[in-house]
């Protein structure tokens, strides 16, 4: 009997790390087959759907742009500072990664607002400053509201002004995870301590992508 | 063979406890039911609160000191610097004037014997009164 309960303890431990290794995430969006011609050969190649370029101000004033994210993994979302729904929440969960992945130079987070107007440079900077997030990877961006609009599409989230949803802004608490080359590679429910963790592990795959 | 049963006991009383300990028990299950959807995206479904910008509830001294006014703080909501253990915040807290007296009432209780919070039961009468008087 008590073998028996050493084996089956053993297998247990042996899956458990067995994690990560040799995970790999999908390529998620829309995929286009374009016919291309390689050494007189007709080819078929597939053109991942990819996040455009984009140019916004940080809570440092900053101008972050794609070239920031140039060969880096990183995490985005949207949210507003105002808020009284599911930010909050999800502001505690991206403190979580953040905290784990603070020191890594290949990654960054971007967390867009989607309340231009009130969410200013000034408004941002108070916010990271309450948040304890300064100075670090985790840039809080703020710049045109048709552009950012433009952008969570490009995330694929929703996220717009509404004046029936409460505080005025419909949004989803969803995080995107980008690999290296602007690709989405997970979704991750941001109010969902669970699927964080999932997230955390899920990075971690992807900062071990060659590259 | 006696053994045995003894450390299977100590297991299974290991295992009860454990489970025991996860399943949060409350007095005030509308309490909990009403908190968890007003107030936990901002406050923490333990009352952690978050960082600088959103206060703790639990073990929080403002509540303990201003029992009745916490009725017309979830009604109409706070705005301006408040002093939470020593600690300053000033982010505005949103109005909730949906949520009727018994709910609010119902809230109070949940919060104020939560996560190790310890106060006297706050009845229905009282909220009425404080709320007729909320500034």
């Amino acid at each position: 009997m008590q073998k028996y309960i050493l084996f089956v303890g053993t297998i247990l431990t042996l899956l458990s790390c067995n994690g990560n290794s040799g995970k790999k995430l999908p390529i998620l969006g829309e995929r286009q087959l374009v016919e291309k011609t390689v050494d007189g050969k007709k080819m078929i190649d597939t053109i991942f759907h990819k996040v455009g370029n984009f140019s916004y101000l940080d809570q440092e004033g900053k101008n972050i742009t794609e070239k920031n994210v140039d060969k880096k993994v990183y995490v985005a979302d949207f949210f507003f500072t105002s808020c009284p729904t599911i930010c909050p929440t999800v502001k505690a969960q991206m403190k979580r990664v953040h905290s784990k992945y603070k020191k890594k130079e290949d990654f960054m987070m971007l967390s867009y607002t989607i309340d231009p107007k009130r969410d200013t440079v000034g408004r941002l900077a108070w916010y990271a400053n309450k948040l304890n997030i300064n100075p670090g990877n985790w840039h809080l961006l703020t710049g045109n509201y048709k552009s950012l609009t433009k952008t969570a599409a490009e995330y694929l989230l929703s996220a717009q002004e509404d004046p029936n949803s409460p505080g005025g802004f419909d949004h989803s608490g969803y995080i995107a995870l980008i690999d290296r080359n602007r690709h989405i590679r997970g979704f991750y429910d941001g109010t969902d301590p669970k699927k964080v963790d999932q997230l955390i592990k899920d990075i971690a795959v992807l900062l071990n992508e060659k590259h | 063979m006696k053994k045995k049963y003894k450390s299977c006991f100590f297991y299974y009383f290991f295992c009860l406890s454990t489970l025991y300990a996860c399943s949060e028990k409350t007095n005030y299950p509308e309490g909990k039911q009403l908190y968890d959807s007003h107030c936990a995206s901002c406050h923490g479904k333990q009352g952690e609160g978050l960082e600088s910008l959103i206060p703790p509830l639990a073990a929080a001294d403002m509540l303990q000191n201003n029992s009745a006014s916490v009725a017309c703080w979830i009604r109409k909501g706070l705005e301006g610097k408040i002093l939470v253990n020593g600690k300053e915040f000033e982010n505005a807290m949103p109005p909730n004037e949906r949520l009727s007296n018994t709910e609010i009432t119902n809230i109070i209780n949940y919060v104020q014997n939560a996560w190790g919070n310890k106060h006297k039961f706050i009845t229905l009468e009282e909220v009425n009164q404080v709320l007729k008087n909320c500034k």
